[in-house]
């Protein structure tokens, strides 16, 4: 079927080079003139700076003229503070994965069904993604401050004994901004896969079922694999978001207590912003650059590779 | 198919540099930043002003000023300053910039770096300003500063000066001691301030077996914990010895780790509110929230606290004097003496306010400090009680009991430390504040916090 179907986007093809009337190339670069140009000075240049900068000792206000080579990157990667900021990525990326993604999967398919206020529920779930970061970061401080309104709701059912210092103690602020990440985005995924639902033709469910197949079952060996696609969408942005954690963070806790939920977002920018080693800072973010990108391409190459090729040929 | 495979190569290659790039550049304020140009004042008062012959020559002129007194009474007394300065001098146009602190120095650090350097910001003197003389972007004023400078007190001036060149005016100068809670420490039985460090704990105790938590601090901002730590540097060493850490940046001494040690004896009392490793200075669940709301007895901080308490306590309106709307009696009490320390029980730690002026920035951006610096001005910030003046003669000004107490310790300073994350360069004095927090958190011991900052001094 594929096979086919990559034949005929080929016949399609071929005439419409030599159609008379197509756009010469001058036209062509007149139009594509002012997005390259955005796109040249907002991000090939500062891209470019930034690896020039990690090159230096530089303090974001001196002449750059320590060239120090890659001793940033050194530095850097021997930095136990950086790595475990790399870490807290990872460890929120893969709870996104094993606790969030499977949570919108069970609430998108609760909700695809025939339940009553469904929409009320869509739009309530859905409801804490459109709040910007900083707002949901200011909000959420404040209810997991000491006596905060967790405190509170603890108090009042006599749990006092399971109250926590949420954002202050350390070894436990990552899983309570990972709680903050969780209830911003799950709404997100959710509608994602509920999307991903409505595309799955009911006869297959339907013809399961006439087989004799249990609703686990049907689910298990029918949706769950057509929801393929949109599930590995969903982890994608998951994983990126998680990469590129900042706002929230650093509105709530600032990287810290003593960088227990620092990420590599919240080490470059109080390296830049705060210590002013430009430099350093420049060094790290393409490190962080490199990372992502080596994500991004893995997770293209032996996840997203069947979905992305029938989006591409079919 | 080949090259249909790589399309999506590009895109997300694309996705990735932007997203790398956000990471670099992102610096998503929360906080808010006003602009106020008040060209109305100016514009009315014009009329009668332009027919003095020398300003119809003047070409137009504009200051931009930026500050961090972001709450009433200073932001509006430096506003009319501003207005009054544009009145008398119609082609001066005073843009101001009003920004909470930490969003300041997130900004400035911006502008700097693009070399749009605003013409009188706030500077704190020390190891920043000295950066920003070396790329050359503040202004030598010592040629123009030199015909109202003597009004100002030498201690307070020698702070903004680099080489014993003049690049800033200061405007306000404070030192940092403890501000407590007279109702809380006579609950807890105690009817006088510790005079030693040993007493200070032992009050520290009593406070906690009468169920007030002792101490509220900020360490989250941890600037507020590295107070603690400083000041317990200069009672043990000394004068002698916080000059020669200015010099060779090694913190691996005896007195230092010593100063850790007696640090670490506090912390072992856990004397601090719930969730203090988190808490902000000046937040509902920080350090002044905890004061403000009584539910703390102790902080250690400069003359601005009290406003800030006040600020807090949901008590009065703000125009009521600072002591009504506080939670109770407050009191102010010099960091004790440390026994065998080498420092003197009325060594000082502190700092103060004040502007650089930036290199591009008219002769005009002077001559207003010299305006707001002028002895009826400076008795104008210093009677709403958040500033102590550095105006000689402006002491006057002084009526609140709580600013006239630091004042007093000011006045017995045998020895004034600039606060160490000041002093330092910035990365140096963020490596001091983080090593604190680190040993507040229990984390580090006192010989090992010591090394880290030494580390961090050698680069």
């Amino acid at each position: 079927m594929t096979t086919h179907k990559t034949v005929d986007t080929k016949t399609e093809r071929r005439p419409l080079k030599g159609v008379p009337g197509v756009a010469p190339w001058p036209v062509i670069a007149g139009f594509l003139l002012p997005a390259l140009t955005l796109y040249t000075v907002f991000v090939l240049y500062p891209i470019t700076q930034s690896i020039r900068y990690s090159g230096f000792s530089w303090n974001g206000l001196e002449p750059l003229t320590n060239w120090v080579g890659l001793e940033n990157f050194r530095t850097a990667l021997a930095d136990p503070l950086f790595i475990e900021a790399i870490q807290h990525n990872a460890i929120i990326a893969g709870l996104s994965l094993v606790v969030q993604i499977p949570f919108a999967v069970g609430l998108a398919v609760l909700l695809s069904r025939n339940l009553k206020g469904r929409g009320v529920f869509r739009t309530m779930f859905f409801a804490p993604y459109v709040l910007s970061e900083v707002v949901t970061g200011v909000v959420w401080r404040q209810i997991l401050r000491p006596d905060g309104l967790i405190d509170r709701l603890l108090g009042s059912v006599g749990a006092d004994g399971l109250t926590q210092e949420w954002l202050a103690d350390p070894s436990i602020v990552l899983y309570s901004l990972f709680f903050v990440i969780s209830w911003k985005y799950f709404g997100f995924h959710m509608i994602l896969i509920l999307a991903g639902l409505q595309l799955i033709p009911n006869e297959l469910e339907e013809a399961a079922s006439i087989d004799g197949a249990s609703w686990w079952q049907g689910f298990r060996y029918v949706t769950l694999p057509l929801l393929g696609p949109t599930i590995r969408v969903s982890m994608f942005l998951s994983i990126i978001g998680a990469l590129q954690l900042f706002d929230l963070i650093w509105v709530t806790t600032k990287g810290g207590p003593i960088n227990a939920s620092s990420t590599m977002a919240t080490y470059l920018v109080d390296w830049g912003f705060r210590r002013g080693q430009f430099g350093y800072a420049s060094a790290v973010s393409v490190i962080v650059f490199g990372l992502s990108l080596i994500v991004a391409l893995l997770y293209q190459r032996f996840v997203l590779r069947r979905d992305l090729q029938g989006a591409l040929t079919g | 198919m080949n090259r249909m495979r790589k399309i999506p190569l590009v895109v997300l290659a694309v996705l990735a540099l932007i997203l790398a790039a956000c990471g670099g550049g992102g610096s998503g304020d929360a906080d808010d930043t006003t602009t106020t140009t008040a060209t109305d004042v100016s514009e009315t008062t014009a009329a009668p002003a332009t027919t003095a012959a020398p300003d119809e020559e003047m070409e137009p002129v504009t200051v931009e000023w930026w500050h961090i007194q972001n709450t009433d009474p200073m932001m509006t007394v430096w506003q009319t300053f501003a207005d009054e300065f544009m009145a008398a001098n119609p082609h001066v146009t005073i843009n101001i910039t009003v920004m909470e602190n930490e969003a300041f120095k997130a900004a400035l650090q911006t502008n700097l770096q693009a070399g749009d350097v605003p013409d009188l910001f706030q500077s704190w003197g020390g190891g920043g300003l000295r950066e920003q003389v070396d790329a050359g972007l503040v202004q030598d004023i010592t040629e123009s500063s030199s015909g109202f400078i003597g009004n100002l007190t030498e201690g307070a001036v020698g702070l903004y000066q680099v080489d014993g060149v003049q690049y800033g005016i200061p405007f306000n100068l404070g030192m940092v001691g403890f501000w407590y809670n007279k109702d809380l420490f006579a609950q807890a039985g105690i009817d006088a301030p510790p005079a030693t460090w040993d007493e200070f704990l032992e009050d520290v105790q009593a406070l906690k077996d009468a169920g007030i938590t002792p101490i509220a601090v900020g360490a989250g901002d941890k600037w507020p914990a590295h107070f603690y730590y400083s000041y317990l540097m200069i009672r043990e060493g000394g004068e002698a010895a916080m000059n020669q850490v200015a010099g060779d940046l090694d913190f691996n001494k005896p007195e230092f780790i010593e100063a850790g040690n007696e640090l670490q004896r506090l912390i072992d009392l856990e004397p601090f509110q719930p969730g203090f490793l988190a808490a902000p200075w000046d937040a509902p669940d920080g350090e002044s929230g905890a004061i403000g709301t009584g539910q703390a007895a102790i902080s250690l901080m400069g003359q601005w606290g009290p406003g800030a308490y006040a600020n807090q306590s949901g008590i009065g309106v703000p125009e009521d004097p600072i002591a009504d709307r506080l939670p109770g009696e407050f009191g102010w009490f010099p960091f004790p003496a440390v026994e065998g320390g080498a420092g003197a029980p009325t060594d000082g730690f502190g700092g103060g306010d004040g502007f650089a002026v930036g290199r591009d920035a008219p002769l005009e951006a002077v001559q207003f400090l010299e305006y707001i610096t002028s002895l009826d001005q400076a008795i104008r910030t210093g009677e709403t009680g958040t500033t102590l003046p550095v105006t000689k003669g402006a002491e006057v000004s002084i009526t609140d009991p709580y600013q006239l107490a630091v004042l007093e310790g000011l006045g017995n300073a045998t020895f004034v430390q600039l606060y160490l994350d000041q002093f330092f360069t910035p990365e140096l004095g963020a490596a001091v504040n983080d090593v604190v927090q680190t040993l507040f958190a229990g984390t580090v011991t006192p010989e090992e916090a010591a090394e880290a900052i030494t580390n961090a001094a050698a680069g």
